[in-house]
């Protein structure tokens, strides 16, 4: 489709789907930094942990998958890619938007801490090679946010782009 | 299926045979030793053997030493995959025979550490000829003896850096200047140094004489003219001279330990480094062992005659220990009994080959206390059932099933590796059943776009999907959540249980009967936003409700003293901030594995993702099939890392937190044997013979 085409509902769509990954991406980006940095440390001194540290550090990284979910979910369901086009409101793209940045936001904050918390369990690691495991659920409880988050995405994404409840919204 | 029943030992002997009783305990591997003092009354006249650790202790430390310069000069390319899961070494007892006696340690220690300070010395030199060539560099220019710079009894000489400017700057006719002799070094270039940012200056060198007597004036105008003093090395030739002389010196000193490295080679006796390591390993393995043994022996206690020994033992193997020790000792006493309440008892788990894996998560979580049960048999299902639904890929599944089926195949040896790969063998076929219930195989590469009308994925897809979580999310979402119902419900009816086995039945009844009444009640209530329940069926649960909740309140609070606190006690509870349970700690709980769906999205919608991607470039001439295949694999198996780990973290953390939560209390003391097998080295058992 040519971008002569896309109304401003549309356009709003794709720039929440822009804000979704964008940010998402940033703060996984950021969140395995926080934690590759404690992580080389250790290394330096224990390079026999390094399997172990190579799970902490990969957990920030989910957040970034989960913006992509939210903006791919967001092209397809209005037709951008692959299927059928339909007619988007101003109301829609509006509700589009702001489910992207609150996703958005969602992702980013958790993938930062994440990234601490997962800094925090490395150095758990570094002193108790065994409670690994133990280790792995520090992120793991932030995560929570992030993986809820991105269940409420997809549902309004859906919901927002079924045709009864776009004829609802106008 | 269970904690394994273990007994105390207490072994009495003659003082003269006690090591040999310590090693024949070693050999056995199947007691672990404890402290005999803390069995006995504080008024026994009975001391600790005196034992030396030295000699392993020496030893241990020269292995560690030979081994660090190994790594030093000789680093082993590691493979990716070793790397992940170091694993112990394997060896066997004709093999640790034969390098104990053949392999010279204090020999190759000597040498080690000969070639060790050679090495130090050597790289301490170049540090120090660096710092020297550092400071000399910027004299490089000074085409004359150094010497030549000195200052003499009566005159004075500096060298130093001065901005251009201010030089350009000097008014010759000042008297001052009549009594300084000046000159440029470097006329042509200056050095360039930025200077808040913006400006750069350049700086010169200049060399100034001056007779002493004038010394305080000059230099203080000299600080006027920002001039920053460079101090000469107390050297007599020239700079060059020097600096090519220490050229020299470097090399040759990089010579010697390229030299060393050459020697490091003699250590490894014509074997490859691996090999090399290994035998180190092994040897360290044995003088851990001795190490243990030794420690083992001053954990009993000797008197005048006797020796004696105190620890723990699997119920199966006693009859095994009481043999051995009655046919090598036979004035020796045994007695065998059970631990009392009080003990801090190790524990062991056994569970059957195939439940085998999940005793893992048991281990990493903590293990159950000796008096409790042991979890392991009550999260096999749902832990694979939670795996397989944030998987839920059937190609995914099938790779992650080769995958674990070919490591467990690889590693049969290594106890906790080879859990870890059947666990992920039994997670793929989970993933293989969910993947094809959801109807995701490779996500949608089934479909006619990518793969062609009729192919073989979308005849199979057809035929065993029944719900697409995409296009049915509220019933996906309901049925994830109901699964996160049917969990809490069997953690508490595993509270109840660990509550019988303690005879605790006023327990049973208040903290596990009446909150699963409670609960049903308020599931009932809540289904009633959803559909129309008839209102039998509501009125049940409002009744449920209202019996469940008096119950809690009526025996939440039975630890607090006072009619009114109990009572207040009993309410909060009922909320959930105090006591076993609470109604918004079930609901968060509950919602908490809605994530069981959103992983299962995540999974299949970041590999329809690829798909789009990679059916995007098929339409490219010629070179699209290639590209279209390039990036499905390099998608997919990428897809494949990330997800299969957040699927088994995730379903970890269910078990973990929402699951355990709610009955189990691990963190007990593991049962450890007194035997030579380790994390660093095991021992195949050829015959039984002793070390």
């Amino acid at each position: 489709m040519s971008p002569e085409w896309i109304e401003i509902g549309r356009g709003l769509c794709y720039g929440g789907a822009g804000l979704a990954f964008g940010l998402a991406g940033a703060g996984s980006a950021w969140g395995i930094s926080i934690a590759v940095h404690q992580c080389a440390g250790v290394l330096r001194e224990k390079p026999e942990l390094f399997g172990r540290m190579l799970v902490m550090i990969a957990l920030p990284g989910t957040q970034g998958f989960y913006g992509f979910i939210a903006a791919i979910l967001i092209m397809t369901q209005t037709g951008l890619i692959g299927g059928s086009s339909i007619k988007i409101s101003l109301g829609t793209g509006l509700a589009m938007f702001f489910v992207g940045l609150g996703c958005g936001i969602a992702q980013l904050m958790s993938a930062i801490k994440q990234g601490e918390a997962s800094a925090a369990g490395i150095s758990l690691i570094a002193r108790r090679p065994e409670s690994a495991g133990r280790a792995i659920l520090f992120p793991a409880f932030v995560e929570t946010y992030a993986v809820v988050g991105l269940l409420a995405t997809v549902l309004f994404i859906i919901f927002l782009t079924q045709p009864v409840v776009l004829k609802f919204l106008g | 299926m269970a904690i394994e029943p273990l007994k105390k030992v207490t072994i009495v002997n003659t003082k003269e045979a006690h090591r040999r009783l310590i090693k024949t305990i070693n050999n056995l591997g199947i007691m672990e030793v404890i402290d005999a003092r803390s069995i006995l009354k504080d008024d026994v006249p009975f001391t600790t053997p005196k034992v030396d650790t030295s000699s392993a202790d020496s030893n241990l430390n020269k292995i560690d030493f030979i081994l660090n310069l190994m790594d030093t000069f000789l680093p082993e390319k590691e493979n990716f995959l070793k790397s992940l899961t170091p694993l112990p070494v394997v060896t066997s007892e004709t093999e640790l025979n034969k390098i104990l006696k053949e392999y010279n340690l204090d020999e190759h220690y000597k040498y080690a550490v000969e070639l060790d300070e050679t090495y130090r010395n050597a790289e301490r030199i170049i540090a120090e000829i660096e710092t020297e060539m550092e400071d000399l560099r910027p004299l490089m220019d000074i085409d004359i003896d150094l010497e030549e710079l000195y200052s003499t009894k009566r005159i004075k000489i500096l060298i130093g850096y001065v901005p251009e400017k201010k030089l350009k700057a000097i008014d010759e006719k000042e008297e001052i200047w009549q009594w300084i002799a000046w000159e440029k070094v470097s006329p042509s270039e200056g050095l360039k140094e930025k200077e808040d940012r913006k400006d750069t200056v350049i700086k010169v060198k200049v060399i100034f004489a001056f007779l002493k007597e004038y010394e305080e004036e000059v230099k203080k105008l000299l600080s006027e003219l920002n001039f920053e003093e460079i101090t000469l090395p107390k050297r007599k030739e020239k700079v060059k001279e020097r600096m090519a002389e220490l050229e020299e010196d470097k090399e040759n000193y990089k010579n010697k330990i390229a030299e060393v490295k050459e020697k490091v080679n003699y250590l490894l006796e014509d074997n490859t480094p691996r090999e090399a390591k290994k035998k180190l390993l092994i040897l360290k393995a044995y003088w851990t062992n001795v190490r243990n043994r030794q420690l083992a022996l001053m954990k009993g206690v000797e008197g005048k005659w006797v020796y004696m020994v105190s620890g723990y033992i699997r119920a199966k193997d006693t009859e095994l220990l009481k043999n051995t020790i009655e046919k090598e000792f036979p004035q020796s006493i045994i007695t065998i009994e059970d631990p009392s309440p009080e003990e801090d008892v190790p524990v062991s788990i056994s569970v059957p080959y195939l439940l085998r894996p999940i005793q893992l998560l048991t281990e990493m979580f903590g293990l159950p206390y000796y008096k409790n049960f042991d979890p392991t048999p009550f999260m096999q299902i749902n832990f694979y059932l939670f795996f397989g639904i944030c998987f839920s890929d059937v190609c995914y599944g099938i790779m992650l099933t080769l995958m674990g089926a070919y490591l467990s195949k690889k590693t049969r040896l290594y106890r906790g590796v080879n859990n870890l790969s059947r666990m992920l063998f039994y997670g793929g076929i989970s993933s293989i059943i969910f993947g094809a219930l959801t109807g995701s195989w490779f996500g949608d590469l089934y479909k006619p776009e990518y793969l062609g009308e009729g192919n073989i994925l979308y005849m199979l897809q057809q035929k065993f999907v029944i719900i697409d979580p995409m296009a049915k999310t509220i019933i996906a979402l309901i049925i994830a959540l109901g699964l996160g119902v049917l969990n809490q419900f069997f953690g508490i009816t595993l509270k109840m249980y660990g509550l019988y086995r303690k005879r605790d039945f006023i327990g049973v009844i208040s903290d596990g009967l009446c909150w699963i009444i409670t609960l049903t009640g308020i599931l009932i209530m809540a289904g009633q936003v959803f559909t129309d329940l008839p209102k039998s069926i509501f009125n049940t649960g409002i009744f449920l409700f209202i019996i469940g909740a008096i119950g809690l309140i009526l025996t939440q609070g039975r630890e607090i003293k006072g009619t009114a606190g109990r009572f207040a006690g009993g309410l909060i509870s009922l909320y959930g901030i105090v006591g076993s349970y609470g109604i918004t700690a079930f609901i968060g709980d509950t919602l908490s594995y809605c994530r069981l769906l959103a992983l299962g999205l995540t999974t299949s919608i970041v590999a329809m993702a690829f798909n789009l991607m990679a059916g995007m470039l098929k339409g490219i001439p010629y070179i699209g099939i290639i590209l279209f295949i390039i990036v499905l694999v390099i998608g997919h198996v990428f897809n494949f890392l990330i997800s299969a780990l957040g699927a088994f973290v995730h379903s970890m953390r269910l078990i973990f937190v929402e699951f355990f939560g709610r009955f189990y209390e691990g963190g007990a003391r593991p049962f450890q044997p007194l035997g030579f097998d380790s994390n660093l080295c095991i021992i195949k058992k050829e015959k039984k013979a002793i070390i």
